[in-house]
């Protein structure tokens, strides 16, 4: 069975390009565009990783990933920040204290380092 | 037999009275009931310069006639009428001419039976004296308004001022100082600045008295700048940048002028400008990424194979996308720099090996231009501490440039040295040069030189700019030297002891 991912992007431009990537790569993917979809469906599926952007109508994606280091679930979930902003000292010291996370700037990242990036992630991740 | 005595001679002998009257260094002069001279010394003489001989069937008003009737009436009723001392200044003219003024003393003389018999007057010259006395009346009105011209400055000036003396006691405090920091001059004058104003740090940890700016002044001698939070009495907060300049007379301190600047605004602006960054940012970012992405899957045939032509312009989509991301995040180091937001975190660094990695990012560049690289290290530099983000992108930097702007088989060198205290690095290249109307302008954002363009049409003009900031934010300094066809030669320095950290909020963005 294929891993799934959950992509988190209110951009949907951003989100389908993100999709088509990662099912070319081989990944089952779950598209949510705002933090509270993202919550829900993180919750529902389960996937082995998250993509997460921050800048998100009804729920930003720090809003997101504070509530789902609350679940018991969650709490061990890898999860790729990517987003365009850059990352302030609160949003590094938040990559620092809810591991495993990791900062990407969308602009400065192209899908292949992406999915590089993922790759490594989940080989090493000892879930699933 | 023993001479007599002067109690013995006046005893016996009135001539001595005489005598004493006769050279007495004070003007008298003796006169009956109706003014008229009988007896003048010589001291009397000099002064109206009259002999004694020309006075004596007159009236002092030989000298005299210089003053209002009004003078003369209320002497004479003070001396023959209420038969009593009369003193006053009068103005004289002498003999030849010169007028004189003196402070008259004129006293009646009795008789045993208490009959007026006379008068006699004393004048003391007072022309000196007066003349002296309007000097020092046009000085005093001169230093009046120096000082109301000095108040007047201290007024009209838009911030506040705080003088104080060299114990730190507030002297005075100018109309604006009373506003901002919600002070009177009448209630705080002598008391202890550091008393009055509170202050904390930007972040609002609390100062001590002994690291305020005007203990610094006092301390050091010297002027002194700080930004700060001030508390003030009604416990509100004012950010404020002061400068303090201590008053030296005689290379001794008086005192200490402090300038205080309320920069609320400003930091507030100054936030705005971050917030800005960030919006901008965000939104420059996106679209550029979804161009970015789609055209790298069509590159990479996620969607089908292109032809040759289509996979040609999608290339020429995704350079010009990657052109455009590393123009807008430039734009973003530039103003991260400007407004002081870069953090700069100094760590001990091993500079070589930050050279070497900048040199291994470009080793496919030279290679492509077949240029050569010469290189010179140092044999035993300490680690010195710096931030290596920011210096390894100087180095990439100037390396890019060098490399770029010199044709192919050009010859680049870079040596890292030790001047004492001092690290120095220099890179030179063969290449197209600087032209000599150019090189004021080189460090400026946007600008490129002309002669370039033409061969690279490629580059942001923010390079050199960002290389600046960051060189001199590091305590460095920055400079060159270019030959139009020649090459160029940048020289960078760098602090031995270390780089000072900067808390800002962001990092480079590659």
């Amino acid at each position: 069975m294929n891993k799934k991912i959950l992509v988190v992007e209110d951009d949907r431009v951003l989100n389908k390009a993100l999709s088509i990537k990662l099912t070319a790569e081989g990944y089952d993917v779950i598209n949510a565009y705002d933090g509270k979809e993202g919550i829900y469906s993180a919750i529902m599926h389960t996937p082995s990783l998250i993509i997460l952007d921050i800048v998100m109508p009804e729920m930003s994606g720090t809003q997101m990933l504070d509530e789902l280091r609350e679940n018991s679930w969650g709490k061990t979930v890898p999860v790729i920040l990517l987003s365009n902003l850059e990352p302030s000292d609160s949003i590094l010291d938040k990559i620092v204290t809810d591991q495993p996370s990791y900062y990407l700037i969308k602009a400065n990242t192209p899908l292949e380092e992406l999915t590089g990036k993922i790759h490594e992630i989940l080989d090493a991740s000892p879930i699933n | 037999m023993s001479q007599p005595t002067l109690q013995d001679s006046v005893k016996y002998n009135p001539t001595v009275f005489f005598k004493a009257f006769e050279h007495s260094t004070n003007h008298l002069v003796i006169t009956d009931v109706d003014g008229q001279i009988i007896f003048a010394n010589k001291a009397a003489e000099a002064m109206t310069g009259y002999s004694f001989e020309e006075m004596k069937n007159n009236t002092p008003r030989l000298w005299g006639r210089m003053m209002p009737r009004g003078f003369y009436d209320t002497l004479w009723d003070t001396i023959k009428n209420k038969q009593k001392p009369f003193d006053g200044e009068i103005k004289n003219r002498r003999k030849n001419g010169e007028e004189y003024e003196a402070i008259v003393h004129i006293s009646p003389i009795f008789d045993d039976n208490k009959n007026l018999i006379g008068y006699i007057g004393s004048e003391e010259d007072i022309t000196q004296l007066k003349k002296t006395e309007k000097e020092l009346e046009v000085q005093l009105t001169n230093y009046k308004s120096e000082i109301s011209k000095v108040q007047s400055i201290l007024e009209s000036i838009g911030d506040a001022v705080i003088v104080t003396d060299e114990a730190g006691n507030i002297m005075r405090v100018n109309s604006v100082a009373e506003q901002m920091l919600g002070i009177q001059e009448n209630n705080v004058y002598k008391n202890k600045y550091t008393t009055i104003i509170k202050a904390k740090t930007l972040t609002d940890k609390p100062i001590p008295d002994s690291e305020r700016l005007i203990s610094k002044v006092i301390e050091t001698q010297k002027k002194q700048v700080q930004d700060m939070k001030y508390i003030l009495q009604d416990n509100t907060d004012l950010t404020v940048s002061t400068v303090g300049s201590p008053i030296m007379l005689h290379g001794k301190l008086m005192g200490v002028v402090q300038i205080v600047r309320d920069v609320t605004r400003e930091k507030q602006i100054d936030k705005m400008k971050t917030e800005f960054i960030s919006l901008a940012s965000h939104q420059l970012r996106t679209p550029l990424s979804a161009i970015r992405w789609f055209a790298e899957m069509l590159l990479n045939g996620d969607v089908g194979d292109l032809n040759t032509g289509q996979a040609e312009f999608t290339q020429n989509i995704y350079d010009s996308t990657e052109r455009m991301i590393k123009l807008v995040n430039a734009l973003l180091n530039i103003s991260r720099i400007e407004s002081g937001k870069i953090i700069i975190e100094p760590h001990p660094t091993d500079i070589i090996t930050l050279a070497k990695a900048a040199i291994q990012e470009l080793d496919q560049k030279l290679h492509e231009k077949k240029q050569n690289l010469i290189i010179s290290f140092h044999k035993d530099l300490p680690k010195i501490s710096l931030d290596e983000k920011l210096i390894y992108e100087v180095f990439m930097n100037l390396l890019t440039n060098a490399i770029k702007y010199s044709p192919e088989k050009g010859e680049i060198t870079l040596f890292v040295s030790r001047k004492k205290d001092i690290i120095l690095v220099q890179i030179s290249d063969t290449g197209y040069g600087i032209s000599e109307k150019d090189k004021e302008r080189i460090f400026q954002k946007f600008f490129r030189g002309e002669n370039i363009l033409k061969f690279e049409t490629d580059g942001t003009g923010l390079g050199l700019y960002l290389v600046k900031a960051i060189i001199e934010s590091s305590g460095g300094k920055i400079w060159f030297e270019s030959k139009v066809n020649k090459g160029t030669t940048f020289w960078f320095e760098l602090p031995i002891n270390g780089v000072a950290p900067n808390k800002g909020t962001f990092t480079l963005s590659k």
